[in-house]
């Protein structure tokens, strides 16, 4: 052993490098053998139509949703939309498949992942709005998705656990964000 | 993680759940094994019941299933832990729990004697298994993320689905070589069982299409079906394929020949796989986010009924 020891700061450049390297070596990994699930639901004290209204806009969650800083769309309301968010770690696209005005209904899939700014690979949502009666509705936000790191011996924070607790939080903080800007509190 | 996991199987529910009876009563009707992956077992519905009467615990996540030639056993995989369950139909209870390593997926038995083919997810590769051992006898490397097989026994050539390379391998059975990779659509998942002598339906979950192979010379021609199509059958009697189209929420009827669709019915939380009856005439369809597998009617493709089975229901097999 004749060179000298890398500095711990090197070190790690080192060790993210490969992570890096490694992780964009395999674009492929959308997607892993064991999907989770979750899902969010709210009343909100609005008429159904008022509520989509807000959230029938697919490139309109910046609006509403306290945890997307900003948002770029393109493509509107029609199937085939997409729409970057700006997350607090980073960005994700979104891409919309289905748009159901009449049933108050939309679904869309992440198109471009980072785990960084949301610990998943790949996810299909869908969010319906409905009537609950007496000028009220429901929102249901659910996703079917992966966590962060597919392999079967995925860190911590790219793991199951992770990925639940991740898409669950940024769902029932939306829900809030909504009701809040819905209701005008 | 490599010691068996048998002792922690102990069929502890099942036992409690076993209907008492008169002993000369014949065991069990024809019966549909459903994996429910978040649930961790496998939920069993009567068929002739149209009700879930056991629930088989496993361990944790598992994925695909098969049946062996004679009926006797159901093979389980569980791809995030690397290990494959034996279950005695029978009896209806673990008899093992093996690892063998990688991310085991979907897995087939050869109905020509005791073998087992299983695809590795994370592996690139199906391996083959000694179905009494589960000793591993033979590896032939695949395409990326394979995650369908289906076997041809008429002609011994297996099937692999590989996802990520949006390309269908296929595998000479009796010299156990990749002999082809055809490229299909984007992202190929489930086959249909594989008994139409002319060709074989896989569906292209990205592309949502149903890609038709030719066994023969493997031509592809494509159908279009719904949004992420996943599981698929061929209807016995009409050939017409039936398809479980997750991000659209609905179970449509192609026609292969006019390459129409002749109907759709919609379900509820991501319908996953199809199985159709040996007589045609009912399809079952696990209905993933709501915890429920849809009976439908064929005939005018209105669902019939709703069974309750365990938390995230995927594959599906029957069992004589």
């Amino acid at each position: 052993m004749t060179s000298h020891l890398p500095t711990r700061r090197v070190a790690a450049a080192l060790l993210a490098g490969l992570v890096f390297g490694l992780l964009a070596a395999t674009p492929g990994v959308a997607h892993g053998p064991t999907p989770q699930k979750a899902e969010a639901r709210t009343q909100i004290a609005a008429p159904a139509d008022a509520v989509w209204k807000v959230v029938g806009a697919f490139g309109g969650i910046g609006s509403w949703h306290p945890m997307v800083k900003s948002v770029v769309a393109t493509g509107g309301d029609a199937a085939g939309a997409e729409r970057v968010l700006t997350l607090e770690k980073g960005e994700l696209t979104d891409g919309l498949d289905d748009y159901d005005a009449a049933g108050r209904s939309l679904s869309y899939r992440l198109s471009k992942e980072n785990v960084e700014a949301l610990p998943v690979s790949f996810y299909t949502a869908t969010l319906t709005v409905s009537d609950a009666g007496a000028g009220r509705s429901e929102v249901i936000w659910t996703a079917r998705f992966y966590r962060g790191d597919t392999s079967n011996f995925p860190p911590d924070e790219l793991n199951d656990e992770a990925a639940i607790a991740a898409m669950t939080g940024f769902f029932e903080t939306g829900l809030k964000g909504l009701k809040a800007k819905v209701e005008g509190k | 993680m490599n010691e068996p996991l048998a002792v922690l199987l102990a069929p502890l529910l099942s036992a409690a759940l076993l209907l008492a009876g008169p002993a000369a009563t014949p065991l069990h009707a024809e019966s549909l094994f459903v994996v429910c992956q978040s649930g961790a077992e496998i939920s069993v519905i009567d068929l002739s019941a149209g009700a879930a009467a056991e629930r088989i615990p496993v361990p944790k996540a598992p994925a695909g299933i098969a049946v062996s030639p004679d009926g006797g056993t159901a093979y389980v995989t569980h791809p995030d832990a690397g290990l494959l369950t034996r279950i005695d139909t029978t009896t209806r209870q673990v008899v093992d729990t093996t690892f063998i390593g990688g991310q085991p997926f979907a897995v087939v038995a050869d109905p020509d004697g005791d073998t087992l083919y299983v695809s590795d997810w994370a592996g690139d590769a199906v391996h083959r298994l000694d179905g009494r051992t589960l000793a591993r006898t033979g590896t032939v490397g695949v395409g990326r993320a394979p995650a369908g097989l289906a076997l041809d026994a008429h002609r011994r050539r297996l099937y692999s689905a590989d996802r990520e390379s949006d390309a269908v391998s296929v595998i000479d059975i009796a010299r156990f070589s990749r002999i082809a990779s055809v490229p299909v659509g984007r992202a190929p998942y489930a086959f249909d069982v594989g008994n139409d002598p002319g060709f074989l339906a896989v569906a292209n979950v990205r592309s949502g299409d149903i890609a038709l192979i030719d066994k023969a010379d493997h031509a592809v021609s494509r159908l279009p079906a719904g949004r992420m199509p996943y599981g698929l059958a061929v209807v016995p009697g009409t050939g017409h394929i039936l398809v479980a189209n997750q991000q659209s929420g609905t179970v449509s009827l192609l026609d292969p020949k006019t390459r129409r669709e002749t109907g759709s019915v919609r379900l509820g939380g991501s319908p996953e796989s199809v199985v159709v009856s040996s007589d045609g005439q009912l399809a079952y369809v696990s209905e993933w986010f709501d915890d429920a597998v849809a009976v439908i009617d064929l005939d005018g493709l209105a669902v019939r009924a709703r069974i309750r089975v365990g938390q995230g229901p995927r594959t599906m097999a029957t069992v004589p």
